[in-house]
């Protein structure tokens, strides 16, 4: 069965991205959010197998919401969407509980590595 | 990559972070918003135009953003900046602008803007030093936020080239 993947990032096109790179991947997209809040929402109603959850987003930033799912949920396996010059907000992502990052332009062969080893440490 | 889908989701989502960032420095610039969630809201659209022209190659694009996004993050920490700076962050919204018209017009990467990036370099954490705009000034704040609120830019054939020349140009310098 195909693993489900919610998608949570404020940009249109990143979503579209991701989606596009994790379906072709053979992944499902049980849902997407547009910040933080949805995001945390999302997860408690589609419980994902991955979540990709980029770090700034409105309202609730990336790492606020990753805080409140692992804290609500801490088996989530969680991984973040960076830019260039993140590093440290990276660190603390990975400290609070995030599996892995990605960082943007998202290639498609390593999305999908990520995303597959993400899942595998979950699994373990 | 289906280049189209996101050459076009690229240019509407830029132009939507676009006339967000003129609405967030006009309100900056009038005091009708606190500080922090306009300069939020500059930082954060220009982060993802970044992300975005990153994404298609764009290099020109996310260069400028980049460099707008770096020139703001003290900003964020509670630096204050002054009608100059204000001036800088609008001549760079109006190049991304021109940049993603570009896009929209002849579906080719935009050209770099090395003018831009250099001022912005030079007068790179100036923003911390300079003293506070303030809100209450009656003369320019009005006139400025009355040029930031320009049309919302989008993919329309009646828009010729040289009236968003003209628009551009109107921005505050």
């Amino acid at each position: 069965m195909a693993k489900r993947v919610l998608i949570a990032d404020d940009a249109a096109f990143m979503r579209e991205m991701l989606r596009d790179i994790l379906t072709d991947g053979g992944y499902e997209i049980a849902a997407e959010a547009a910040d933080g809040n949805e995001a945390v929402s999302a997860y408690a109603k589609h419980h994902p197998d991955l979540v990709t959850l980029d770090i700034v987003m409105p309202r609730k930033s990336g790492l606020e919401a990753l805080r409140e799912i692992i804290a609500a949920h801490p088996g989530a396996c969680v991984v973040m969407c960076s830019a260039l010059g993140q590093e440290a907000l990276v660190m603390e992502a990975l400290e609070a509980g995030a599996r892995d990052f990605i960082v943007k332009p998202f290639k498609p062969d390593h999305v999908l590595e990520v995303a597959q080893k993400a899942i595998a440490k979950v699994s373990e | 990559m289906n280049l189209e889908k996101y050459r076009t989701l690229f240019v509407d989502e830029a132009s939507d972070h676009l006339q967000e960032m003129a609405r967030a420095l006009a309100a900056l610039s009038a005091g009708d918003e606190p500080a922090t969630e306009a300069i939020d809201t500059l930082f954060r659209m220009a982060h993802s135009i970044k992300g975005m022209a990153a994404s298609l190659d764009y290099d020109a694009a996310s260069s400028l953003a980049h460099k707008l996004e770096d020139w703001m993050e003290p900003l964020r920490t509670g630096a204050a900046i002054d009608r100059e700076g204000l001036g800088l962050v609008a001549e760079a919204v109006a190049g991304l602008e021109e940049m993603v018209a570009c896009v929209d017009e002849t579906g080719a990467p935009p050209q770099p803007r090395a003018d831009l990036i250099a001022r912005l370099s030079r007068s790179e954490g100036r923003a911390g030093t300079l003293p506070a705009l303030q809100p209450a000034e009656p003369t320019p704040a009005a006139p400025l936020k009355k040029k930031l609120q320009r049309p919302r830019h989008r993919r329309s054939p009646a828009r010729s080239v040289s009236a968003r020349r003209r628009l551009i140009a109107s921005w505050p310098r």
